[in-house]
């Protein structure tokens, strides 16, 4: 079984403690990450904020002296209009899981996930993986199979076609379209997911195959992802879910019962 | 060739990104005929291969010349330029035998993720010679000018003016500056400054472009410019383009940048708009590759 390196329940909450770290630093690249954090994180912007108002000690006085040039009323607004871009930039890369999950489930998770330090760690390939992680790691306490959704869904979108970013209307246009490169599927990489101990099965023609244990039938016999996670929409059952990537970036899932 | 057409200058260009290319009011190749003799050049976005650059040629440009505009190389990242994206971007600019390249400065990734959207960098003198070093670093490794653009701004902070910032930059990396009027407009209104005034604290000497686009205050928070590309050019706007015209002596190229969602109407009438006050001016455009540029500070 492959540890979760990153999903340890400290991670799902913001780390002050990165940020009170970063405000005594005196660098540029410090600083520039603390803007980053302000952007995304009201834990982070909350501690500088108080760092600055108890002055001395806290807040290394450059950075205290660049920190003063923020307007915290502008700063909310913007941190909103990310938070809201960020949730479409989710939504647009991965529409099936916002089919299957409401937003009253998944929007307090894309906050929590900007507000935490996975989002400053790159775990999963891509962002939206890397969402999963986030989210698999934070439901899997209450919900054994919410966190079996997100496990699915980050492998489906794993092996899916590379995020090319295209910001929402509402944000800058000139700054769109990192065409990324993808996953060389080729290649095995490093699974940042918990197999359940079980070795994926070998699919004729895939290029890569990961596969995790479910108590629940995630994927129908035609290999369609799930539409609901509403108890009673999934039949139950011990299952080994097989995600496979084939050549063009095309990927199949299967439930085979255990 | 029509009378009316036999009179037109071509004096503008249009800014497009490549992955928007079948949902824009027209196509992009459609648009690119329907405006045929008014066209001094297209800028490109997004285009992640060399192949997908020869579509674009033959296509979209045939025969214009074309201004690269990078995604994401990212001169002021705290790492330095991403120098695998910049070398394989290269290719494309082969394919394009680009005029120049470009990029907005500014942050585009949370580690090795793109941001949902990009965000400036920090007004400090410190980031302006961290930004200074990436230029340089662009030019001594790349086959193309890279001209730094002024970025779009919904929050500035910093001790540094955008004027000053820049100034820093382009004397630093004695390079040329792609001016967006829209960038220079929502940076004076998030720091609540007079938009001419911001502009004139540029350093428009070394302007070779000025990029134009459409976009809106947000009407729930009148510090905010959403630089959308689809919605109309905004009156001010269009007066910080006239001013900035006349105070560029090296100013090559400028460019429209169009957003999906502009209509075939909006587009038409913002691109006359455009056409005819450049029309006004004696200025007339010279988008020539870098043999025919001019050095940064010969005017």
């Amino acid at each position: 079984m492959i540890a979760l390196p990153t999903l340890a329940p400290d991670a799902c909450a913001v780390g002050p403690g990165t940020t009170r770290a970063l405000l005594l630093r005196d660098d540029r690249e410090a600083r520039t990450e603390l803007l980053l954090r302000l952007l995304y994180s009201k834990t982070s912007a909350d501690v500088v904020a108080d760092a600055l108002a108890a002055g001395e000690g806290r807040v290394c006085p450059e950075t205290a002296a660049v920190l003063a040039t923020v307007d915290f009323h502008a700063l909310t607004v913007e941190r909103a209009a990310r938070l809201r871009n960020l949730n479409r930039h989710l939504q647009r890369t991965c529409p099936p899981l916002w089919q299957c999950l409401d937003k009253k489930t998944l929007t307090p998770l894309v906050e929590g996930y900007a507000d935490s330090d996975a989002f400053w760690r790159s775990t999963g390939r891509t962002l939206f993986e890397n969402f999963c992680l986030y989210a698999h790691g934070a439901v899997r306490g209450r919900s054994a199979l919410l966190a079996d959704v997100f496990q699915l869904f980050g492998l489906v979108s794993r092996f899916s076609a590379p995020e090319l970013i295209a910001p929402p209307e509402d944000v800058c246009a000139c700054t769109t379209g990192i065409p990324g490169e993808g996953m060389d599927l080729t290649k095995s990489a490093f699974s940042p997911w918990d197999d359940g101990g079980l070795l994926p099965p070998v699919v004729p023609g895939a290029l890569q195959v990961e596969s995790f244990r479910s108590a629940w039938r995630l994927v129908d016999e035609r290999g369609r992802l799930p539409r609901s996670a509403e108890p009673g929409a999934l039949e139950p059952g011990d299952h080994q879910i097989v995600v496979a990537a084939f050549p063009g970036h095309r990927v199949t899932a299967a439930a085979l019962p255990l | 060739m029509t009378p009316a057409k036999a009179q037109t200058v071509a004096r503008l260009g249009f800014g497009l990104d490549w992955q928007y290319r079948d949902r824009y009011p027209q196509s992009m190749a459609e648009l690119r005929t329907k405006y045929d003799g008014r066209l001094s050049h297209l800028s490109v976005v997004s285009l992640p291969s060399a192949g997908d650059a020869r579509v674009f040629m033959d296509e979209c440009a045939r025969g214009l010349p074309v201004v690269h505009h990078l995604p994401g190389v990212a001169p002021a990242a705290p790492g330095g330029p991403n120098l695998e994206l910049y070398t394989r971007l290269e290719a494309v600019s082969d394919v394009l035998d680009a005029v120049w390249t470009c990029e907005d400065i500014g942050l585009w990734s949370i580690g090795p993720y793109p941001l949902p959207y990009f965000t400036p960098p920090l007004f400090e003198p410190e980031l302006a010679d961290h930004v200074v070093e990436g230029i340089r670093t662009l030019h001594r490794l790349g086959r193309y000018p890279f001209v730094p653009e002024i970025p779009s701004c919904t929050l500035a902070v910093g001790r540094m003016s955008l004027g000053d910032f820049f100034h820093r930059v382009t004397d630093g990396a004695d390079c040329d500056l792609l001016l967006d009027v829209a960038h220079v407009f929502s940076y004076a209104v998030a720091a609540r400054r007079p938009f001419a005034q911001v502009l004139r604290s540029l350093p428009l000497e070394r302007v070779v472009e000025i990029h134009v686009a459409g976009g809106y205050i947000d009407p729930t928070f009148d510090n905010r410019y959403l630089d959308t590309h689809s919605h109309s050019v905004a009156p001010a706007v269009i007066d910080l383009l006239q001013e900035a015209v006349a105070a560029s002596p090296r100013l090559r190229a400028v460019t429209y940048e169009i957003g999906v969602g502009l209509d075939a109407g909006n587009l038409d009438e913002d691109f006359g708009r455009i056409e005819e006050l450049l029309g006004q001016t004696d200025w007339t455009p010279a988008v020539v590759g870098p043999s025919g540029l001019a050095p940064a500070g010969a005017a």
